[in-house]
Parts: C-alpha cells; sequence; structure tokens
C-alpha cells in the first residue's frame, strides 16, 4: 500500500513538473521582429506647406526616400534583456544623415559590417594608409542596442531613412 | 509597445524628419539602381532570457526598384542662318535618364506658327564620333532617321541606350531662297518617344501602379517639352531650335558743327544764339546682309529753339530744294512732307556694298 501511494505521489510530482515547464515555456517566446519599407512623400499643401507622408513602397525610384521601420515584439511573458538590433544598409541603399532613432537605444554605425562606433568616430582607410571621417551615405549598418529590457508582451520600433541610389 | 511611448517616439521622428527637410541635400548618384532590382533588407536581433542567450531572430522586407522612363532632349547647338543656305545643321541630345534601356523614336516637328520651313530636311544620329561632317554625312556610322511615322519600325530609330547614355542628333535642312524675309524665323521641335527596348510601346503606368511592392511599375519622369504633343510624363521629351535670319540693318549716325554765318567752314566752334550749325547725316548699308533696300526715306525734325537755313539741305554735296518737288528735280524737302521736318527720299536700291549716302542741313540757333 505504501508503495503504490508513493507512486501515485511521484506520479502525480511529475505531471506537476510538466505543467510548470510547459507554463515556463509559453512564457518565453521567441522575439518577432517585422521590417516595414515605406515611401517618404512629400506633398505640397495649397498653403505652400510640405506634407511629409508615409506611403506603401509600391513605386520606388532611384533617389527617392525609404523609411525602414524595425518592429520588435516580444511576445512572452518574460522581459527579453540585451537586446541588441542589427540592420546591414541594403547595397542599393544609401543612409541618410541623422536619421536614425529609436527610443531607449544607443545607435551606432559601421562602415564595414564588423567594427561599430558611434557617427563622429568612424573612419574610412585610405588607400595611402592614412583615414578620413566617414560620410553618413558610407555606413553600412546601423544597429541599435536597447538601454533597457523588452519588457513582458509588449513592443516597438527603431527606424532609419536611406535614399536609393 | 505602450500608447505613451509610442506617441513619444512617432514625436521624436518626426522632430527629426523635420530637422532633416531643411538640408537633406540634393542626391545625385553616378549610376541609378536598375529597374527590377530587389532591393532586400534584413534586420537581425540578438536577445537574453534570464541571462541566457537566445537565438537571433530576423526581420526581412524587400521591393522591386521600379523602372523610370525619363528621355531628355537637349538643344546643343541652333546655326546662324542666311536666306538660301543650304545644309544648316542644328544639333540636338537626346538622353535615356531612366534607370533601365531604352528605345526612342525621334519626331521632327516644324510648327506652323513660325515665319518658315527648312526643306529638305534629313535627321542623322550619330553613329559614335559625336561630329557631324556636311561633305561626308554618313561618316562615322552615322544614321539617316526616317521621319515618317512615328512608330517601333522606325528606320534609324535609336536603339538599346543604356541608363544614362545619349545620343547626338542632327537636323540637316535647307533655308529657302524665297518666302524669307531678313529677321525671319524658323522652329524646329525634336521629340523622342520612349519605347521598351524589346520594341513594343510603354503602357503609362497609372497613378496607383501595381498595389505589390514587388511588382515593377513604369514610371514616366519625363518633363513637360516645348512641343505641343510633348506633355509631362507621357514618355515623351522634346526641345526646340529657333533659327533666325539676320535682320538687315541701315546704321544712322549724325553729327554737328558750328559753321560761318554764309555756311562755311568757321572758326568759331562756341553753340551760341544766332550761329549756324551744320547737322550731317550718313547711311552705312554694310548692315544689308540679306536683301537689297529701297524706298529708303530719311526724316529728321529740326531741334526745338532752333530754325532751318532755307536752301540748305544737300544730298551727297549736291543742293536740294527745300520744295516737294520729287520727282524729277532732287529727293528733298523741307516741311512739305512732314512740318519742320527735312525729309530725304534716296532714289534706287543700295545694298551692302553701296556706298554711303550723306546728307546735310544747317539751322541756325535762336
Amino acid at each position: 500500500m505504501l508503495m503504490q501511494k508513493q507512486f501515485s505521489l511521484l506520479a502525480g510530482l511529475s505531471v506537476l513538473i510538466a505543467s510548470v515547464l510547459t507554463a515556463q515555456e509559453a512564457k518565453r517566446q521567441p522575439l518577432s521582429l517585422e521590417v516595414r519599407a515605406e515611401l517618404e512623400t512629400v506633398r505640397i499643401q495649397p498653403d505652400g506647406r510640405r506634407l511629409v507622408e508615409l506611403v506603401s513602397a509600391e513605386k520606388v525610384l532611384p533617389g527617392e526616400t525609404i523609411v525602414y521601420t524595425i518592429t520588435y515584439t516580444n511576445p512572452g511573458e518574460i522581459p527579453a534583456e540585451n537586446v541588441v538590433i542589427n540592420n546591414p544598409v541594403p547595397e542599393e541603399m544609401m543612409y541618410l544623415d541623422g536619421s536614425a532613432v529609436g527610443e531607449g537605444t544607443q545607435i551606432d554605425f559601421s562602415v564595414d559590417g564588423e567594427t561599430y562606433g558611434k557617427s563622429a568616430d568612424l573612419v574610412v582607410s585610405l588607400s595611402d594608409g592614412t583615414t578620413r571621417p566617414a560620410e553618413p551615405g558610407e555606413y553600412r549598418a546601423v544597429r541599435w542596442t536597447l538601454v533597457e529590457d523588452i519588457p513582458a508582451n509588449s513592443s516597438g520600433f527603431v527606424r532609419y531613412r536611406a535614399i536609393l541610389r | 509597445m505602450k500608447m505613451h511611448n509610442t506617441r513619444i517616439s512617432l514625436g521624436l521622428y518626426l522632430a527629426g524628419l523635420i530637422g532633416l527637410l531643411a538640408f537633406t541635400p540634393a542626391v545625385t548618384f553616378a549610376q541609378d539602381t536598375a529597374a527590377d532590382t530587389d532591393v532586400s533588407n534584413t534586420a537581425t536581433v540578438s536577445y537574453e532570457f534570464d541571462g541566457a542567450p537566445q537565438p537571433d531572430e530576423t526581420g526581412e522586407e524587400s521591393f522591386e526598384v521600379d523602372a523610370r522612363v525619363q528621355p531628355v532632349v537637349t538643344l546643343d547647338n541652333a546655326p546662324e542662318i542666311t536666306i538660301g543656305e543650304d545644309d544648316t545643321v542644328t544639333e540636338f541630345t537626346v538622353t535615356n535618364s531612366g534607370n533601365q534601356t531604352q528605345d526612342f523614336i525621334i519626331d521632327l516637328v516644324q510648327p506652323t506658327d513660325d515665319d518658315f520651313d527648312l526643306e529638305n530636311v534629313v535627321v542623322y544620329r550619330d553613329g559614335g564620333d559625336g561630329v557631324f561632317d556636311p561633305d561626308d554625312p554618313l561618316g562615322g556610322d552615322d544614321i539617316v532617321i526616317v521621319i515618317s511615322t512615328q512608330d517601333e519600325t522606325q528606320v534609324g530609330r535609336i536603339d538599346d541606350i543604356a541608363a544614362g547614355d545619349d545620343v547626338t542628333v542632327w537636323v540637316v535642312g535647307d533655308v529657302p531662297e524665297t518666302g524669307v524675309d531678313p529677321d525671319d524665323s524658323v522652329d524646329l521641335d525634336l521629340i523622342a518617344t520612349a519605347f521598351k527596348s524589346d520594341g513594343s510601346g510603354i503602357e503609362v503606368a497609372t497613378s496607383a501602379g501595381s498595389a505589390d511592392i514587388d511588382t515593377v511599375d513604369t514610371v514616366f519622369a519625363d518633363a513637360d517639352g516645348p512641343a505641343t504633343v510633348d506633355d509631362a510624363t507621357d514618355g515623351q521629351a522634346s526641345d526646340d531650335a529657333t533659327l533666325t535670319t539676320p535682320d538687315d540693318t541701315i546704321s544712322v549716325t549724325k553729327g554737328a558743327e558750328v559753321r560761318n554765318s554764309d555756311g562755311s567752314g568757321g572758326a568759331d566752334q562756341f553753340y551760341l544764339p544766332g550761329e549756324r550749325v551744320r547737322y550731317t547725316i550718313t547711311l552705312d548699308y554694310s548692315g544689308l546682309d540679306e536683301e537689297d533696300a529701297s524706298n529708303i526715306v530719311m526724316a529728321d525734325p529740326i531741334p526745338a529753339n532752333t530754325t532751318y537755313v532755307a536752301g540748305s539741305i544737300t544730298l551727297n554735296t549736291v543742293a536740294q530744294t527745300d520744295a516737294d518737288d520729287d520727282p524729277g528735280t532732287d529727293f528733298s524737302d523741307f516741311g512739305a512732307t512732314t512740318a519742320d521736318t527735312v525729309t530725304v527720299v534716296i532714289q534706287g536700291t543700295r545694298n551692302s556694298s553701296s556706298s554711303d549716302d550723306v546728307i546735310t542741313f544747317d539751322v541756325t540757333i535762336d
């Protein structure tokens, strides 16, 4: 009898452990990342004011400005830590100076896709061995390091503008 | 994200945007991204749960670069022309400013609201050396463009011009001998219409285009041109040349000197009341480039506060009468044709090689 009791207790415990694990799995779901490309259009209003609109990138021609919006979502129930979002600028695109934004993020850039730094610190190596400050149009990647965790069940976005070459 | 945060972020973005608009430079690139290019953007996020690194997640978005159809026609050189001149050469450049290879059909229109039309017009396109030789118009692989109907079967059409490339086009024609006057103009409108490089006509993209960002739309980006048929965003471009024949001129110079009271040359050179002043008017015909001049009439009202000296008119040193006894005796009068005015009629015709006609008359200062 005793044996039996112990057995059923064990069985009951294992069921409990399983259900706890399942709950833990439900709490931590992978982050999702959505990239959206929108065309920035400027319409001159009848009163002369400029109205800037973002429209779907259905028609994009060289020289036009695309706004990339990267939306991150933490669908789980525990906060995501040490979040870093990295976006290589497409080679057809030219990053627009000062356009990267992201609330609660530290923004760094890279001219080689490997080393990152502040705009002012980036340099381009020249053939004669010297360096010169990098132009924003030469940034090949943008990196946002989130200062805070992404809380459970929340999302946010980062954004930058680039011109189609 | 919480609503609160969203508002802050959007505000932040808009503030940045407005700041940027002020100094966003005009951007030009050596080479436009070609139509149909797939621009793909992949972002990666790395993160941890409870201090444990998780696999990176990615997000990806891509769009197709659309086709910009943008012919540009530029007048490079409008020649000086003269009446009756053969083989005048007007130079245009047709440029493919779009981002895909394009064919261009060329049309030449001579509008009807000018003074005359060029005759025997032939349109050539450069074969590669950029030089037009009137003695060897088809040298250097230059090609005649047959301007008949504007369709894709046009002979000599400009085929397969890569994005950013251009072709020189020459319009050669004769200025008619008759029916053209000095200072007459002829207008030439050169029109380039973009066609697909496979020769089929281009459909105008609707303003909506395709709702699919992965579809290549065709967008006409050409400007409105001077040719009547050429509107903005119609896949056509044009420029016009105005060739004008020189304006024939007769130059008139006038001088004055103080004379003795009998009209002879005197030492006294002060313009004082009572003094006799001789005006000398010279008609110079060297500007008659195009045509002979006839019925030349010189009329000169005498200045205020002067009195005409009767019988003082001379034409080429021959004394003239003051009476309107032309023709027959002389060709001049004072006050008969027009009150208080010396009128001299030059008989016959004058051309650029004619000698000057010199007229004098005298007045006294009141």
